[in-house]
């Protein structure tokens, strides 16, 4: 009877399963298997052990740099956009009329942010001969291509991903709503300010949300691609190349798919890497009402 | 409870892949759109062919029109034709190939042949007999002595003009054997010639193209000799140090213009837009700038120094892939598209000068001013041209590393020196990752 339970539940996920296994799991055994060979795709891989590993720590500069920039950009990144969206989601929550109204509007184009043709329209506003360019030549700075300097490349495309804030805020949003009125009553009674409720009320109830979308951002930051790829190609002077744009150039640029494998094993262990570090750390400020793990 | 321990285990592993995968899932999609659709049949029967080049409309546009016209002369013939801009063509191609779904002729570039060639994903083409091609033009499409391309039009490595800014203030024209001392020279005479915003040149410093120039100018041979770099220190820091001088001295446009600068995009081409009167272009493209800016292109070789600057080569290639069941029909077409007189004067030159000259000679009268622009700047150089060297097969990435170093000198965020150093580091991981 109990395997028999058992066999009706499997079989009920069996979609989920048959997927996970067939486009998740093997595909991922089958890249382990690959960073440790020569696989040009077209001629049969060649077990090289783990040269690959070896080149990439050893002798291979472009390795350095891309993680150096993918973990610039993580960090200054996803801390501006979970304020961002925080903020946003904190004027969202003012009961307002026709409130349902601005979310929309707000909402809808952050939403659209990360497409290809967001990426085209930035690359032409921060262009060389873009909006900003002619706006900054008013006054006096002519001939700055802010996607075009390898000063300032990164920055903006690290507002570009601010800007992208709408899941985020749509997610700290239904926190914010999940905090109970008589809180904030109860503080008002015990004289706190605006200020004080915030730091107070807000952030330790709202902590368990502000957690989930740290680590959401992390994961995405740390794959970041597409505007690397539409608005800069990397450059210039690989000031954005970032990591999975150097991953996808070995492995459809120049067909090293073996290395590209092992690039993206260490990019998995990284990022698993940093999540378990911020499982860890979150004991210390991530505040459950429930009192279960505190 | 065992069996629960593993299975929560798999849950959190299938969590964090899948968020992990959400953000690369894309990247394939360009593969499906175009499954195989070779037929398998052969001789006279219905026969499939799909055909893939990357160009600018009006290439799209005549080449649409030659097959048509070759459909009607070959009813039993089909051809699909798969055509983009330059720009996303090879990541398309990349992933055709690693789909093992290339279509049968694939027009290739020098850059890539060599790649291509060495992972056996082109057809050996030797028993494709084209007498009315030069043999210097064939030397370039083989690889490793076996004829994997054959040339597509003929083309030339020089200069483009503005001759109406030339004349408008006073700068004397480039003249057939001027000299790099000559080139620096006037750049510097029209700094005081020329209004704030214009500039002699774009910064050349930002191409290895045209460093290659210069190197050959100065008699140190191209920048690969027997499939190695061959970057000769002096001429490479007194080249640096030149434009460095330059960017200065603001004889060039500030870096950041230079970087951003896109052949022949009306908003990011200098020269379209009427920024600097000059640099460096291949002949194909000559007209194109005609068609941007009608009656003001002027053309010329490279400057000079000890030996020739310019250089001729094929514009590009025609070549099959390997996976192709259709190999004498796609033959067939490549030697049409080149050697049909019908065929030539659809054409024209939209992949460069016919490599035929009875091709040639037959549409020379109905050439636009700009088609004889291409030619004549391949007469210009072929006065006096260097052999053609294309990347060797495995420098790709050095290629694209040393272009961005190029960068970093330009925004003194590397110094010539440490370049130089730069390079020879990459290159010697190139040979040894080579094997």
């Amino acid at each position: 009877m109990k395997t028999r339970q058992n066999l009706t539940g499997y079989l009920f996920i069996s979609p989920f399963l048959i997927g996970f296994f067939l486009l998740t799991l093997f595909p991922m055994m089958q890249s382990l298997y690959f960073s440790f060979t020569d696989y040009s795709l077209l001629q049969p891989a060649q077990w090289v052990g783990t040269k690959n590993y070896m080149r990439m720590f050893t002798s291979d500069p472009t390795f350095k740099t891309s993680l150096g920039v993918t973990f610039t950009y993580v960090i200054f990144a996803v801390p501006l956009k979970l304020m961002f969206a925080l903020l946003v989601a904190m004027l969202l929550n003012k009961n307002m009329k026709g409130m349902s109204f601005y979310r929309t509007l707000i909402y809808f184009p952050s939403i659209i942010g990360g497409s290809i043709a967001v990426a085209v329209l930035w690359k032409n506003i921060f262009g060389i001969d873009g909006f900003i360019s002619k706006f900054l030549a008013i006054f006096g700075m002519e001939g700055i291509g802010l996607v075009s300097n390898p000063d300032t490349a990164l920055s903006t495309l690290v507002l570009l991903q601010a800007w992208q804030f709408g899941s985020a805020m749509i997610i700290f949003l239904a926190g914010l709503k999940q905090i109970p009125k008589e809180l904030y009553e109860a503080s008002s009674v015990d004289g706190a300010g605006m200020i004080r409720k915030f730091f107070s009320v807000t952030l330790p109830m709202l902590s368990p949300v502000i957690l989930f979308n740290l680590i959401l951002g992390i994961i995405n930051s740390f794959q970041m691609f597409t505007q690397a790829y539409v608005i800069t190609k990397g450059g210039p002077v690989k000031s954005t190349y970032m990591y999975a744009l150097y991953l996808y150039d070995k492995a459809f640029g120049s067909f090293q798919m073996g290395y590209a494998s092992a690039l993206a094993w260490v990019m998995l262990i990284i990022i698993g890497i940093a999540t378990i570090i911020n499982f860890t750390v979150s004991k210390y400020w991530v505040f459950y009402e429930s009192g279960g793990d505190k | 409870m065992r069996t629960k321990k593993w299975f929560t285990g798999l849950l959190a592993l299938t969590l964090v892949a899948s968020i992990t995968a959400c953000s690369g899932g894309n990247k394939d999609e360009a593969a499906s759109g175009t499954a195989g659709t070779s037929g398998t049949t052969s001789g006279n029967q219905d026969v499939t062919l799909r055909m893939m080049w990357w160009g600018s409309q009006s290439r799209h546009d005549v080449t649409l029109k030659a097959i048509k016209l070759y459909e009607e002369l070959n009813p039993h013939v089909k051809i699909e034709p798969e055509y983009s801009g330059w720009d996303g063509y090879w990541d398309k191609l990349a992933t055709l190939s690693a789909a093992k779904n290339l279509p049968d002729i694939i027009q290739m570039d020098a850059a890539y042949l060599g790649d291509y060639a060495k992972r056996n994903q082109l057809m050996d083409l030797t028993d494709l007999s084209l007498p009315k091609i030069d043999a210097d033009l064939m030397e370039a499409g083989k690889v490793n002595g076996k004829q994997y391309a054959i040339p597509a039009g003929r083309n030339g490595y020089g200069m483009v003009y503005n001759k109406e800014l030339f004349a408008e203030y006073g700068i004397e024209e480039p003249k057939e054997g001027w000299t790099w001392d000559e080139f620096f020279t006037v750049a510097r005479d029209a700094r005081t010639k020329l209004p704030k915003d214009k500039f002699f040149s774009i910064d050349m410093s930002k191409g290895e193209l045209e460093y290659t120039a210069y190197q050959l100018a100065k008699g140190k041979g191209p920048l690969y000799v027997d499939e190695k770099l061959n970057l000769d220190k002096d001429t490479w820091l007194e080249w640096a140090n030149t434009w460095r001088d330059f960017r200065k001295e603001g004889i060039v446009p500030p870096v950041d213009q230079s970087v951003a600068d896109v052949e022949l995009d009306a908003q990011f081409d200098n020269l379209v837009k009427g920024n600097i009167l000059i640099k460096a272009m291949h002949a194909a493209q000559a007209g194109a700038y005609d068609g941007l800016m009608p009656g003001k292109i002027g053309v010329a070789a490279f400057p000079m120094a000890k030996e020739a600057g310019s250089w001729l080569k094929p514009t590009f290639f025609w070549t099959v892939s390997s996976v192709s069941k259709q190999a004498e029909e796609s033959k067939k077409l490549i030697d049409w598209l080149l050697n049909d007189v019908e065929a030539g004067k659809i054409l024209k030159t939209e992949r460069g000068t016919p490599v035929n000259n009875d091709v040639l000679n037959s549409i020379q009268a109905d050439l636009s001013v700009g088609d004889l622009l291409g030619k004549e700047m391949i007469d210009k150089i072929s006065n006096n041209a260097q052999p053609f060297t294309s990347l060797p097969a495995g420098w790709t990435d050095f290629n694209k590393d040393m272009q961005s170093t190029f960068q970093g000198v330009m925004f003194n965020k590397i110094t010539p020196e440490k370049a130089y150093e730069d390079f020879i580091k990459r290159a010697d991981d190139t040979v040894a990752n080579l094997q």
